[in-house]
């Protein structure tokens, strides 16, 4: 499969990369670490994509341990506040996009794996899926899961 | 709105910064390192260095034919080769490209392990190697800067309690020398790698770390 192919499924999905790096970098600089190192791993990856799942999936997979891997590089203190000075542009910025950032800055306040766990959930897998992509039981997803939503709702109400 | 809605909208956000990056995108670009290809490459050079001490003691042993002196050349030799075995079977088993198929927690494990071993591994090599060295090294000199046979010097007292001095203080000193260096190599990395091992196992206390690497 060649460049174009993956590039093109690349930006297809790249929403995908655009939620887990917000969700995860503390600063303008990381997010943008943390993308280049997404990409590059999927590229290196690539050849080993054999179409068992989904690429979204397959990407979802290489993002969060690229993530993960990347982070421990670098790791400061971390920040869950708002992200930087440089912000994801959203085109016609309303009620319901606010609330969306505003739901994006309460996942970030959940722990690491939390994360992980709660945008899953929110971009469609079942619990089978991420037990499966995290390596954990479906029981500790499911409890993870109840919490975190707690969590998060606790965080929006404030 | 519901949560999932919300989630939904963030599909939509549009980040001049990261498409750029995608426009960009050039493979042929040096890639991020992974922390793995890191202590790879920390073992390749520790690999060099013990090649160098081997070939180093294998041409005294050849050309300084003191069975004093052989006999810690051959201890040694014998441990640089145990040495650079185990660095070689781990540098080998080390995968540094993220394979898909793995879990998050495998891949946390995998760096656990790793590092956990080439920490070991350092420390044991430390242990032994700059003692002996040093106490092979004195023989050496000795060899070269004295007309007295090294088995007459061998058998001085005070030559024997420089030796077990020597040991007795190099030996702990080595050890946490190469242990507090480690740590201030890998500290952050387990700490970091236990923490999330730990969360995803839902496990209290120490990470238990019992997968295959």
């Amino acid at each position: 499969m060649s460049e174009a192919q993956f590039l093109e499924l690349v930006e297809q999905n790249q929403g995908i990369i655009y939620k887990l790096v917000a969700l995860y970098a503390r600063d303008a600089e990381e997010k943008k670490d943390l993308y280049q190192e997404i990409l590059l791993y999927a590229w290196k990856g690539w050849p080993g994509f054999r179409g068992e799942s989904s690429f979204s999936t397959w990407l979802y997979r290489i993002s969060i341990n690229s993530i993960f891997t990347h982070r421990r590089k670098r790791r400061r203190v971390d920040y869950t506040g708002t992200l930087d000075d440089h912000p994801a542009q959203v085109p016609h910025s309303s009620v319901q996009q606010e609330e969306a950032l505003r739901l994006q800055q309460a996942i970030r306040q959940l722990s690491e794996i939390d994360r992980a766990v709660i945008s899953f959930h929110l971009d469609g897998f079942g619990n089978p899926e991420i037990a499966e992509m995290l390596g954990i039981t479906i029981n500790h997803v499911a409890v993870k899961l109840h919490r975190c939503k707690q969590q998060v709702s606790n965080l929006l109400k404030q | 709105m519901s949560i999932e809605q919300n989630w939904k909208q963030l599909d939509k956000q549009q980040d001049e910064d990261l498409s750029s990056l995608l426009r960009n995108f050039d493979p042929s670009k040096p890639a991020f390192r992974h922390p793995l290809e890191h202590i790879r490459n920390r073992m390749r050079l520790g690999m060099m260095i013990l090649l160098i001490f081997l070939c180093a003691f294998t041409v005294i042993l050849v050309l300084y034919p003191a069975w004093p002196l052989n006999l810690g050349l051959c201890v040694m030799i014998s441990y640089i080769l145990w040495g650079i075995f185990s660095y070689w079977r781990l540098y080998d088993r080390i995968s540094n490209t993220l394979i898909a198929p793995r879990s998050l927690l495998d891949e946390m494990r995998r760096h656990y392990r790793t590092l956990v071993s080439q920490r070991k591994m350092s420390i044991r090599l430390g242990l032994i190697l700059w003692p002996v060295s040093v106490v092979t090294g004195e023989m050496f000199g000795h060899l070269l800067g004295s007309d007295e046979p090294l088995v007459v010097y061998m058998q001085k007292t005070s030559s024997l309690i420089e030796w077990a001095v020597g040991v007795v203080i190099l030996v702990p000193i080595s050890y946490f020398l190469t242990k507090s260096l480690t740590k201030g190599i890998y500290q952050r990395d387990l700490e970091a790698l236990q923490r999330n091992i730990r969360e995803l196992e839902g496990v209290p206390g120490r990470a238990v770390v019992t997968a295959e690497l």
